[in-house]
């Protein structure tokens, strides 16, 4: 085999975990990586929550889960608050896990939706260990005892993307990646359309025979040069820009992050180590500049510490990610805003698609349909789960709210919340990521109670269903009383001597046992 | 209970009925009451194989392998035979798949590799359950994740007579009724959903339900002329539609696995349980008169002609399984042949559907809709399966090419996913399909086509550690396969305990 070069454009997260993976699982006989990056653009420079799965990509790297949170200034994230969204001043937390226990095949929510028309139910997130430990601000990691219910959640991070990205480009140095320093300014195409050269500010030629594009919202080589067309789901996710910026912490970070709704979009704040991280997500239709940044800075619980970076966006995605030979990964390839924080989960599933269908014998087309037909799907699924956010609410209070209130959904979300309504039956998919206990969390804690559950509930009686979920509440409580605090836990685990105690990372559900 | 589905009525007594009958009594308790209307004139099948999925579906449902195994005279199943499919071989489809990842890339591609260099064994031997099936020895998976034992898979073929006495037993003492008499005609209400079943039996009785599941059966049934229910055909892609059967008892030699072989233009399925061996001769009458049928098959049966009996096998499935207050469930839901994934198995699919999908009130559009969305799914994936298998079969040549190894009448659903094959070497997954990726892939490779392309990430291991962690890998699973016991041994020895 003749040797093969790679080209990354684009050093932000996606370019650096593109170049970690591929530098990780390539051949460096066989395989050539260069990675692209110019100071003089940079990085969008935001983007701090994840989820879960980051845990298995940095497993897959051989990551030590200690030094990764050391090096990046991580907390842990065990959910989201959010605050506002139902309806003004109700809140819940979508933990990363489970509510309760199924009896048989019939899921929690079900008995729980029972006791709640009984009125004897409290909030489903008081039956998950998930969500109590984060209300309790306490952290631990999750058990490998498939009884326990302290085996039933998992946890994300939050972290500082540009400390993620540079620890990264050190693994990928040790790997061979080459960097270079340099603008884009030229891309060359052969006849048949592939790409074939770039060329740099400084007049340098880079020739490679795959690309990796990661450029960002510019999407250089995708979306400028091959001109693969957006889709826009702009009409079903409005905002269109955000205004970030860091603060002071006040207190000890806290293991979740808060997504908080306002009158033309909604603000998070994500606790690092060090700092916080806010934002305010808006639809510019709705809401000026001048008034975005009025909003961002009164919510703050902290003295801000840099200048405000204003972003703009649209929700949406390129009609493919993978054309001729070239794969986009990141903002490149779509952006659906960040409200459940997606996008560096969309870059992992991007690259490690990418590896299991990698090019390069025969005619790779079919690899190519495969790889777009999939990356379509896990957007598909994202995009209707976020959606969901904004429709189940009774919120009218601002134009805003009004437009969403009037506006027609995705089929396939409509079939998901009819059935749901019906009988709260979640769709069930085995790929894509949102399963059966986020959509549950998101629909009881805005308020879409199901009409009826199921009836293989009433089996039991309601003395004993009022009976097991006292029993249950007592049980998770009792998990979470012997956790430490999430500060105490982010350092004893810092500590510790062993080589690897975390629990191992995975890409079902959400990377638990369960 | 919210508006209420209080009483179900299942219309017929075959084992369909009964594990319905069985399972939702054990889910329900007295929370639902259940009438079960059978009839007398029974033509049931002597044995049915199902495939690992199974072996979850009973243990869930409370009825452990003692009894299946046990009392109902069942036997343990890892593998289908194929005989003669590739070059004159036979090839065993395993239950658990062939080979271990390496650097975690998927087996087969390292499979596909090294057969471009000339390996010389075939797909199946790497994999336990085929190894041991074709020695006739079994061993269910070892509980030590650590030991090569613990990869293992079983489905079962069971008896149906003795299955069903047993479920008709157990339902009956949890409170189930049953009616004697067959169904003469059904009364619908005003808005057209089924009111009551009127029964002829010994006494003339009419049934009123909630709900209604019609397991009757093959023939289209009362219920489903009340309610307009109609078919879709498939014979385009399974061109098969009549049978004939023959049912001998069994003596003593076990095999733990069932077989399907090519003859003329149909093929002889073949499963045995403990005590009963059954043959199914499928084959298109348009090419073979019964008479020529009858003939080529008794004598690979060496059966007198007249202790085999005839049945009509249509390929069809229901345009909606799920109509106004009425499932179809069983044969009565449409047949796809069941060389692999038979009508008993994809029952037992429908049944945890509708259990989890089980309406609160006798009409429900979301939720009827979204049972024949997810009950299409599955038939969708299971045609093509038994579609593939047939064009394996009607290929005699080596060296298949996926251009012309399908031939015309197959789905482009199934065209895309053999292309995608013979171009990538992997099968894409498919949301739904009760067919594992690991079996169509084995399949595939199993019947002759190599397929062009295999993980390009191979190519950059070293080729001798390769191959000699493929001649481990096999001597491993053979030694292991060699040391099993037979199943005949492992099912005295079970009834001995
Ligand atoms: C408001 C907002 C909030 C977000 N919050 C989250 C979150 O909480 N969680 C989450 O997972 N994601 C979040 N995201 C998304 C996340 O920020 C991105 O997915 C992530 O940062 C990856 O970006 P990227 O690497 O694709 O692009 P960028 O960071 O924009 O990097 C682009 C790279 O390409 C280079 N480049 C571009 N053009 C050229 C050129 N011509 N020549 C040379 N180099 C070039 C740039 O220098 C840069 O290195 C958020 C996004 C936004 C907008
Ligand atoms: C060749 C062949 C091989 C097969 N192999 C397998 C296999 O390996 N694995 C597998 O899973 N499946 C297999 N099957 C399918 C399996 O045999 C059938 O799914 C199963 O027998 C169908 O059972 P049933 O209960 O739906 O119908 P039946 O067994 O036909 O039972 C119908 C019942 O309804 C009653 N009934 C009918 N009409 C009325 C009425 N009007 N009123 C009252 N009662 C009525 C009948 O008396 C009978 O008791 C195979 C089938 C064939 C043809």
């Amino acid at each position: 085999m003749v040797k093969q070069s790679i080209v990354i454009v684009g050093g932000g997260t996606a370019g650096w975990m593109a170049a970690a993976a591929l530098s990780n699982k390539l051949n460096p006989y066989l395989y050539d990586v260069t990675l692209i990056e110019s100071e003089k653009i940079g990085t969008v420079g935001v983007g701090e929550a994840t989820v879960p799965h980051l845990r298995y990509f940095n497993d897959s790297l051989g990551i030590d889960e200690r030094d990764f949170i050391a090096r990046t200034n991580a907390t842990y994230k065990l959910g989201i608050e959010f605050v506002d969204w139902g309806s003004i001043g109700s809140s819940y937390v979508h933990p990363f896990g489970l509510f309760g226990r199924p009896q048989g095949d019939i899921s929690f929510h079900h008995y729980w939706v029972k006791a709640h028309k009984l009125g004897a139910a409290l909030p489903i997130t008081d039956y998950s260990v998930g969500a109590v430990s984060a209300e309790q601000e306490k952290f631990s990691y999750p058990t490998d005892d498939p009884d326990s219910l302290a085996s039933k959640f998992s946890y994300a991070f939050h972290i500082d993307a540009s400390l993620y990205a540079g620890y990264l480009k050190e693994y990928a140095k040790s790997k061979s990646v080459k960097r270079r320093e340099g603008k884009i300014e030229a891309v060359k195409t052969n006849e048949e359309g592939d790409i074939e050269s770039l060329t740099l500010d400084d007049g340098t030629k880079i020739n490679g025979d795959f690309f990796v594009d990661c450029s960002g919202f510019r999407s250089l080589l995708l979306g400028q040069t091959l001109n693969v067309d957006f889709e826009s789901w702009a009409h079903w996710l409005p905002c269109d820009r955000a205004v970030a910026v860091p603060s002071e912490r006040s207190g000890a970070p806290i293991p979740y992050t808060k997504a908080t709704a306002k009158s033309a979009g909604w603000q998070w704040r994500i606790p690092l180590q060090s700092r916080i991280g806010n934002g305010l997500v808006y639809c510019s239709k709705y809401l000026s500049d001048e008034d975005a940044e009025k909003t961002l800075l009164s919510g703050l619980d902290g003295a801000p510490l840099a200048d405000l970076n204003f972003l703009r966006f649209r929700a949406g995605r390129r009609r493919c990610s993978w054309a001729k030979n070239c794969v986009a990964v990141g903002l490149s390839g779509g952006f659906l805003e960040p409200l459940e924080s997606t996008s560096i989960y969309l870059i992992q599933v991007a690259i490690t698609k990418l590896l299991d269908y990698f090019p390069g014998m025969q005619d790779s087309s079919y690899l190519r349909q495969q790889f777009n037909a999939e990356m379509e799907d896990e957007y598909k699924k994202i995009r209707d789960f976020l959606i969901l956010h904004y429709v189940a609410t009774n919120r009218d209070d601002s134009d805003f709210w009004r437009y969403i209130r009037s506006m027609e959904l995705p089929e396939s979300l409509e079939r998901k919340m009819r059935l749901f309504c019906e009988r709260g039956v979640v769709e069930q998919y085995v790929k894509g990521m949102f399963l059966e206990p986020s959509w549950v969390a998101v629909y009881l804690g805005q308020g879409i109670v199901p009409e009826n559950y199921h009836p293989a509930v009433d089996s039991m009686s309601e003395d004993e269903l009022v009976q097991s979920l006292d029993r249950l509440k007592t049980e998770v409580q009792h998990h979470v009383e012997l956790m430490s605090s999430h500060a105490d836990s982010l350092n004893f685990y810092a500590s510790e001597e062993s080589f690897k105690s975390w629990p191992p990372g995975a890409m079902s559900l959400y990377g638990v046992f369960s | 209970m919210s508006a209420g589905i209080r009483k179900l009525v299942i219309c017929g007594g075959g084992i369909e009925s009964y594990t319905l009958a069985h399972r939702l009594k054990k889910h329900f308790s007295d929370s639902l009451s259940i009438t079960l209307i059978e009839s007398g004139n029974v033509s049931e099948p002597a044995c049915v194989s199902v495939p690992p999925a199974a072996v979850n579906f009973f243990t869930s449902q409370g009825v452990s392998e003692d009894v299946l195994v046990g009392e109902a005279g069942g036997l343990y199943r890892t593998a289908v035979l194929l005989k003669s499919v590739n070059q004159g071989k036979d090839f065993y489809l395993p239950f658990s798949p062939p080979g271990f990842m390496l650097h975690a890339r998927d087996f087969q591609h390292f499979y596909v590799w090294a057969h471009k260099k000339g390996l010389a064994h075939s797909y199946d031997e790497f994999s336990l359950s085929s190894m041991s099936a074709k020695r006739l020895k079994f061993l269910p998976a070892s509980k030590d994740a650590g030991s090569l034992l613990s990869t293992l898979n079983h489905g079962y073929t069971l008896d149906v007579t003795r299955l069903k006495d047993y479920l008709r037993s157990k339902f009956q003492s949890m409170g189930g009724s049953i009616v004697d008499g067959e169904v003469s005609s059904v009364s619908l209400d005003a808005d057209g959903c089924i009111a009551c079943l009127d029964v002829h039996g010994i006494d003339d009785s009419s049934v009123v339900g909630d709900f209604y599941i019609d397991c009757s059966g093959e023939d289209n049934s009362n219920l489903s002329s009340a309610l307009n229910a109609s078919f879709l055909s498939e014979r385009k892609s399974l061109p098969v539609d009549s049978i004939i059967r023959s049912v001998s008892s069994c003596s003593g030699s076990y095999r733990p696995f069932s077989s399907i072989s090519l003859q003329g233009a149909g093929y002889i399925i073949e499963q045995s349980a403990q005590y009963k061996k059954q043959s199914d001769f499928v084959y298109n009458s348009g090419e073979l008169s019964d008479e020529e049928a009858v003939n080529l098959f008794s004598e690979y049966m060496r059966t007198p002609p007249s202790d085999l009996k005839k049945l009509s096998g249509q390929s069809k499935r229901r345009n909606q399984f799920w109509v106004k207050n009425c499932i179809f469930m069983g044969a009565s839901s449409g047949f796809l042949q069941d060389p692999f994934m038979g009508t008993y198995s994809l029952s037992q699919s429908s049944i945890l559907r509708f259990i989890s999908l089980f309406p609160s009130a006798k009409e429900s559009a979301p939720l009827a809709e979204e049972y024949n969305r997810l009950t299409h799914l599955e038939y969708d994936c299971v045609v093509d399966f038994h579609s593939l298998l047939f064009r394996v079969f009607g290929l005699k040549s080596a060296n298949a090419r996926s251009d012309s190894f399908l031939g015309e009448a197959v789905s482009d659903r199934l065209k895309s996913r053999v292309d995608m094959f013979n171009h990538t070497g992997r099968v894409p997954f498919r949301e739904g399909d009760p067919i594992s990726q690991d079996l169509w892939v084995s399949t595939l490779l199993g019947s002759g086509l190599v397929p062009r392309a295999y993980d390009i990430l191979v190519e950059g291991i070293e080729p001798k550690w390769i191959a000699d962690q493929l001649k481990k890998m096999f001597q491993m699973i053979d030694g292991a396969s060699a040391k099993m016991p037979y199943l005949k041994d492992y099912i005295a020895q079970g009834s001995a305990v």
